[in-house]
């Protein structure tokens, strides 16, 4: 029983503005401070979908799919927001126990490997865009939901997937080239 | 070109298990592992086109209208925790229970049963008691390992308890009525449960050190809690939610976000509510989620990948070549690819990937397909807690002070994984367990 | 196998749809005398059910055997063509029109552009409605909480008073027995009930009167085009027999599982009366012209339907 009272302590939001290590980064958890607001905002445009079907009889036709489109935008955004913030669950039991320099070169490994990963992404992402956005027969045209309200949320959410990807590919060689350089460091 | 589908589909899954393997060990990010490795094997085995599984997959899987459940009882754990609420309920309730020589943990497992039936997915629950529960226990002095258990496994147990998603997914996959799997998991979870607060009580008898009783002098120095202060907006918060469900109000999603307008009218009630405490409660949402949906990204691309590449045929294939057609031992197989598979893959993927392979040899074998959900979902609750894929475990580390490393977390687990293979046993051994009421 | 195929269900294995499909994939193989060999995979196991489109044109799956109106967010012909709410009253309505009335020509048309083959088409079979509330008629439908999928079938309700809500197929169950909805469009009666459907929504409109979902099955169109004419013929044949032989499957399960229901004193089951059913199709119209105002490849398909309703004295 090492730990005390004060040892204990929840983890700070507030703390991710430091672990971002570039401007990048900081940009993203700046805009995770004011988009986060949104997860508020499901929950209660559900509450008012809740009382309109059950008080008024009136379900609406457009709380379950914004509800589920602004969750969706949210979890990849969440996606970099974790990666900026170095969130992301890994396996460190082996990280944990080599060398500073050796930790330094798995890093960049990581980044090499989760460069070859947005890569590919981005180029899958491309064509799903493309075939949201346009027809066939190259006119614009937004796949929608297909349900009676109809918005066109499959398009901005493909195109979406495919903006991310563009940031987590510019994260990573940001992270990189923090990573070489102090391997650089490490050997000097 | 060297084509990666030339070496055959046994020999191609050995290398897809080694390779995720190794890139974990390297400390790699586990969303990023499982994504890259349904890339290479996409790219490898059918070329540039197929690399579009993927993305397809991202998309299918994040604007799942279910899935909304995951951020609202997030959000609702955090509100809960970012006010006074959760230190004042869990105070009271260990004035309660203090007579009791780890009663702390028994009332953990307690309110993590009546969280189970109020929802039916893992990731809200577990994170909701490693902000609420562990650390309370962790400042009464309990053991870390008992503590850190009692947590994740009774976060877990949301998908063992109904509503159940896993059990609605099995249902459809199988094509069974998905009410007679509530019915017949009721008391399989209940048994499961049961099975928990026992080891509890038995580890504590035995070593009392445990979990110290607290301190009478301290206590006679503290004021008495407010009871009613205490248990009125939670007990309020659970009728809320599963008022809502079980009267017919709301669906398991939408009652997850009436959950949270509920409690946050509780912190307005009780004077906490404001900008700040909103924004840390979402922020800590918004990481909890960017963590668990891309986990949950990088397998269902995974599976999706698998499949193409034929894994449905070769994995039927080896079960016959096994077990020789033989009931039990089909079934002893079945478990334990499912176990093996649960250390990997989250549950979505293992249930899409073997349930389609499954069902339809245990109905050959004249097994009932509502036991057969119900050993499935008990199965699954093993792989929300075994590395080195546990997602509870992760969820708890998302949220569990600092200090708490993921390996001490799966050395918690190791004892209450033992008790649920034995809940799986008696599963199998006495069906009637999940189908008495018939 | 000369030619080794990978087509997505819209259905899970082990129900009976999956196993009518599984059967045509093998007679195909016996046809063609093992040349080709078509593999059925479940719904979901390679992408979702809404996204098999594009992952045919990019070669990812070879073909499916789904339901066209999945695909009404990219087109709203796919919806109107796809489920023309209230237009046909039985299987071999809609399938006259397909093989018979220009509705082959006019799919192959609307897929050309997706690099797409329809091969050929029928239906799931006919639908029942699921109801915990009793439905005798249009009226009944006023404030209606009923869940429906994507495409015309909502719009319909919703004109004809109901309010549609929005609602997963996996919630459908959960949402029947908490009364979060009063009805569902689901699927065919024998599936429903055996999916325990009618122990939470005892009131059952069979014959149903809204959707006749189209079945299709469709392939890359490069991959067709390199088929020999034969195995071509095979194809376009067996197709036409498999429309036929899973709406009479599915018929005769229902008709043992109306049996089996109507014997059960816990459940009603409701049927329409002719006039009712006109009521029902008239509102239907109306959304028919507001789709087909929306592209012009859905007011070809406007166009195509009521000239063949017209000429089959159905409308
Ligand atoms: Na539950
Ligand atoms: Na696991």
């Amino acid at each position: 029983m090492s730990d005390t009272p004060e040892t204990i302590q929840l983890p700070e939001p507030e703390r991710d503005a430091d672990l971002a290590s570039n401007a990048l980064d900081r940009g993203i958890v700046w805009l995770g401070t004011k988009l986060s607001l949104l997860f508020a905002a499901v929950a209660v445009i559900s509450t008012y979908e809740i009382l309109m079907r059950y008080v008024f009889n009136d379900p609406t036709t457009w709380v379950h799919e914004t509800a589920t489109f602004i969750g969706a935008s949210l979890f990849i955004f969440g996606g970099l927001y974790a990666f900026a913030t170095d969130k992301h669950v890994r396996v460190v039991l082996i990280y944990d126990s080599v060398s500073e320099r050796a930790q330094c070169g798995l890093r960049i490994l990581h980044h090499l490997l989760g460069l070859g990963f947005s890569g590919m992404m981005l180029y899958a992402g491309w064509t799903m865009a493309r075939k949201a956005v346009f027809t066939p027969w190259g006119a614009f045209r937004l796949e929608t939901s297909g349900s009676a309200w109809n918005p066109p949320f499959p398009a901005y959410l493909k195109v979406f997937i495919l903006v991310a990807f563009a940031v987590l590919t510019l994260q990573l060689v940001l992270h990189l080239i923090r990573d070489v350089r102090q391997l650089r460091k490490l050997y000097v | 070109m060297f084509e990666l589908s030339s070496i055959g589909i046994g020999y191609g899954s050995l290398l897809m298990l080694s390779l995720m393997i190794l890139l974990l060990l390297t400390g790699m990010q586990l969303a990023f592992v499982t994504g890259f490795v349904a890339l290479i094997f996409a790219l490898g085995w059918f070329g540039p086109p197929a690399l579009g599984i993927v993305t397809s997959r991202m998309y299918s899987f994040i604007g799942s209208y279910v899935f909304l459940a995951v951020p609202m009882f997030v959000l609702m754990a955090a509100l809960l925790d970012h006010s006074g609420i959760a230190r004042d309920l869990f105070d009271a309730m260990n004035r309660l229970g203090r007579k009791l020589r780890g009663g702390v943990a028994v009332q953990t497992l307690v309110v993590a049963m009546i969280l189970a039936s109020m929802s039916g997915v893992i990731g809200g629950e577990t994170v909701l008691l490693g902000i609420l529960a562990l650390p309370q226990m962790l400042r009464l002095g309990y053991d870390r390992n008992l503590a850190i258990g009692t947590t994740c496994a009774g976060g877990a147990l949301g998908t063992m308890l109904p509503p159940s998603i896993v059990l609605i997914i099995y249902g459809l996959t199988a094509n069974v009525s998905i009410g007679d799997l509530f019915k017949g998991a009721f008391l399989p979870a209940f048994i499961l449960a049961m099975l928990y607060i026992a080891y509890v009580l038995i580890r504590v008898w035995l070593n009392p050190s445990l979990a110290p009783l607290p301190d009478e002098q301290d206590a006679d120095d503290t004021p008495a809690p407010n009871f009613f202060k205490a248990l009125m907006f939670p007990i309020l918060s659970v009728i809320t939610v599963l008022g809502s469900i079980y009267s017919g109000i709301a669906s398991v999603t939408e009652a997850s976000a009436l959950g949270v307008v509920g409690i946050a009218l509780s912190t307005l009630i009780r004077g906490e509510l404001n900008l700040d405490m909103l924004r840390k409660a979402t922020m800590t949402t918004l990481r909890t989620c960017g963590m668990i949906i891309w986990i949950g990204i990088g397998a269902t691309a995974l599976v999706g990948v698998y499949n193409l590449m034929g894994g449905i045929e070769f994995v039927r294939d080896t079960i016959f070549a096994v077990s020789g057609g033989h009931g039990l031992a089909t079934i002893l197989f079945m478990m334990a690819i499912l176990l093996v598979l649960g250390m990997f893959l989250d549950w979505v993927g293992v249930a899409l990937l073997t349930m389609p392979i499954f069902v339809p040899i245990i109905i050959e074998l004249g097994y009932s397909p509502i036991w057969f959900g119900v050993v499935f979902c008990m199965n699954m609750q093993v792989s929300f807690l075994s590395p080195p894929f546990g997602p509870a475990a992760f969820y708890l580390k998302s949220v569990a002070p600092k200090g708490i490393t993921l390996g001490q977390i799966f050395t918690s687990l190791l004892p209450f994984i033992g008790l649920q293979l034995i809940a799986l046993a008696l599963l199998i051994a006495f069906p009637q367990l999940a189908l008495w009421w018939e | 196998a000369d030619y080794n195929f990978k087509f997505q269900s819209s259905d899970p294995s082990g129900v009976r749809n999956f196993e009518i499909k599984q059967q045509w994939a093998d007679r195909v193989e016996a046809m063609t005398d093992g040349r080709v060999s078509i593999e059925i995979m479940p719904v979901g196991s390679i992408v979702s059910h809404t996204e098999t489109l594009d992952a045919i044109e990019a070669g990812i799956l070879d073909g499916h055997i789904s339901v066209t109106e999945y695909f009404s967010g990219k087109d709203p012909a796919f919806g109107l063509i796809g489920n023309t709410v209230g237009a046909w009253s039985s299987p071999d309505q809609l399938i006259s029109y397909i093989y018979y009335g220009g509705g082959y020509e006019l799919m192959n048309e609307l897929y050309e552009p997706y690099g797409v083959k329809f091969v050929g088409g029928g239906a799931t079979g006919l639908e029942a409605f699921v109801s915990s509330v009793p439905l005798d008629g249009v009226a009944d439908l006023e404030g209606l909480k009923l869940r429906a999928p994507e495409g015309l079938v909502q719009s319909v309700f919703a004109a004809a008073g109901a309010s549609p809500v929005n609602l997963p197929g996996s919630e459908v169950f959960t949402g029947l027995s908490k009364g979060v909805i009063d009805a569902a469009d689901y699927t065919v009666f024998s599936t429903n009930h055996n999916a325990g459907m009618h122990d939470v929504a005892p009131h059952p409109v069979y014959p149903g009167f809204h959707s006749l979902p189209l079945l299709e099955v469709v392939m890359n169109l490069d991959e067709w085009n390199d088929l020999p004419a034969d195995i071509q013929a095979i194809f376009t044949t067996s197709a036409r027999d498999f429309a036929h032989d899973i709406s009479t499957q599915l018929a005769m399960a229902d008709v043992d599982a109306v049996k089996e229901a109507r014997a059960n004193p816990d459940i009603t089951v409701h049927n329409w009366s002719s006039e009712e059913r006109m009521k029902f199709r008239a509102i239907a119209r109306t959304q028919w012209e507001r789709y087909a105002e929306q592209s012009p490849n859905a007011q070809k398909v406007y166009e195509s339907v009521t000239a063949h309703l017209e000429s089959q004295g159905l409308l």
